[in-house]
């Protein structure tokens, strides 16, 4: 679904603002990269759009609804998965029970239930090995690869990723991003805040660069790509 | 002077005893494990429990099982409207940082409780006479019906709260939301629901263990004060906000408390109790049963 952002300022409690005015348009089935440095305001505008933090200015089009005033499990309902930064499994729940909750907005229709949990495990088969073991007992890796079968299940319309790429090793970032990929391709639209410029580039078609608050440039990810070395370098 | 049947008497005694603080505690954990209020106000629920039960029964005449039924569902209500009227705005308003406030709030509640019970009911005790009469004998063992009725009311309601949060989706959603707030929203659960019916099923839990109790402790407007203090020991014995280790500790204590009531002098049980809750408190903080599983 089409995402537009327009002039969003935020910030936390009585502090100062972090946002300072931005707007971003994500296109129907687009992927769309945001890079910039910490504290450049990336997760808070996610927050902001998952609806964890309500702006102090500006507003946001989700398809053809207004956002305003809904909260997260109400934006969850309506299509949107959030990867949250950090870990997100529920640490003493099994495996399986975490996907269980993945399926809560369609939790009376059990076929579709049970359809959709056989699809998470054939799409990540290491946590059918670990159906029954307790999610925070499992590596780094198979918590982010939980977390994201989880958010596909409700086969989302958007999803926003906030640094699925942390702290893992090289080859499960390029698995993570594969993941990423494959959800593109069966309709959902994305949009993601990695640390990781490069594996970005690979997977977006157009990339936001934030800086203190704002948007500071933007452009297609394949111009991007070739002096993506020198856009990091220069901003971030 | 004790016998082997001396002994089995006082553990059948002090496991029915406790089996009620369990139940007690197990409201308080499970309120202080998902809400994170800390509800000085369960002895209070306990005591309105204890007076829906004795006008069911003794005004209305309903049968028993109806008055511990009334109970549960009243002050299930009352939980919920006590959860949406006055402490989730509170906690709205002030994020992470309220615990104390919370502590405090119900606090208030308590003593506006106390002191309404005192104004409707007055101070007269209320109480009833044995309502299951007559008592089983085996050997030298004694038990009264009316214990074995708590008993078996206790283990179905523990065994009925225990599947409900480890098989139900609802259950599942609870403890989500107890282990990751806000990644239970990102699942579409509306976790404000969850607070206020987890506020409700341990306020009903109260009411019940109030109702179970009214042949035993008779009901007037500060009743639950006793009673919310071994929830507490309880709940520390079992560990913070576990309620499978509440429903353990509680038969614990109260089998401790049969024993210290034959062999120690008269007096010293409470003191056994606090000696009990500052060893566990310093050897084992995380609770007797208590097991961790770390994010990595």
């Amino acid at each position: 679904m089409k995402l537009a952002v327009n002039d969003i300022q935020a910030g936390y409690g009585a502090g100062a603002d972090v946002l300072h005015g931005v707007s971003l348009t994500i296109e129907n089935n687009a992927a769309i990269g945001l890079i910039g440095a910490n504290g450049a305001g990336k997760s808070t505008l996610l927050k902001v759009i998952c609806g964890f933090l309500e702006p102090r200015g500006g507003n946001i089009s989700i398809a053809d609804w207004q956002h305003a005033d809904l909260k997260p499990h109400q934006l969850a309902e309506r299509g949107i998965g959030y990867l949250m930064e950090g870990h997100s499994v529920f640490p003493s729940l099994t495996v399986e029970e975490n996907l269980l909750l993945g399926t809560w907005s369609f939790r009376h229709d059990r076929q579709r239930v049970k359809a959709q949990i056989e699809k998470a495990y054939a799409a990540s088969p290491i946590l059918t090995e670990k159906r029954d073991v307790r999610a925070g007992l499992l590596s780094g890796g198979q918590q982010r690869l939980l977390e994201l079968e989880r958010l596909a299940l409700i086969e989302p319309s958007l999803i926003v990723l906030d640094e699925p790429s942390l702290g893992l090793a090289p080859k499960l970032v390029r698995e993570v991003f594969d993941r990423i990929a494959s959800l593109r391709r069966s309709g959902s639209t994305i949009l993601v805040v990695d640390q990781s410029a490069r594996q970005i580039c690979a997977v977006c078609d157009f990339v936001y660069v934030m800086r203190l608050g704002r948007i500071h440039m933007s452009g297609p990810a394949a111009e991007f790509g070739s002096r993506i070395e020198e856009v990091v370098r220069e901003f971030i | 002077m004790f016998t082997a049947s001396t002994l089995l008497q006082l553990t059948i005694d002090g496991i029915t005893r406790g089996a009620m603080y369990g139940l007690m505690a197990a409201g308080l954990a499970l309120i202080f494990g998902i809400v994170r209020v800390i509800n000085m106000a369960h002895g209070e629920l306990f005591m309105l429990g204890a007076y829906v039960m004795y006008f069911a029964t003794a005004a209305l005449g309903l049968p028993a099982p109806v008055g511990i039924v009334l109970a549960s569902a009243m002050m299930f209500v009352v939980g919920v409207a006590m959860e949406r009227s006055l402490i989730a705005p509170l906690r709205v308003r002030l994020g992470d940082r309220w615990l104390v406030d919370g502590y405090v709030l119900t606090i208030g509640i308590m003593v506006v409780l106390q002191n309404l019970a005192l104004i409707v009911f007055g101070p007269r005790e209320r109480g009833l006479a044995s309502l299951w009469p007559g008592r089983i004998e085996i050997g030298d063992i004694v038990i009264s019906n009316e214990r074995l009725v708590i008993l078996a009311g206790a283990i179905a309601a523990m065994a009925a709260l225990g599947l409900f949060l480890s098989k139900s989706s609802l259950g599942r959603a609870i403890r989500a939301t107890a282990e990751h707030p806000d990644a239970a929203q990102v699942m579409g659960i509306d976790t404000g629901r969850i607070y206020a019916f987890t506020f409700g099923i341990g306020s009903a839990l109260a009411g019940a263990v109030g109702a179970l109790l009214l042949s035993i402790y008779p009901a007037y407007p500060t009743v639950g004060g006793d009673i919310l203090l071994k929830a507490f020991v309880v709940v520390i014995m079992g560990g913070l906000g576990r309620v499978g280790g509440a429903m353990l500790a509680g038969p614990l204590l109260g089998i401790i408390e049969a024993y210290a009531t034959a062999f120690a002098p008269g007096g010293w049980q409470n003191t056994i109790t606090s000696l009990l809750v500052l060893a566990v408190l310093v050897l084992r903080p995380q609770g007797l049963f208590s097991r961790q599983v770390t994010r990595p």
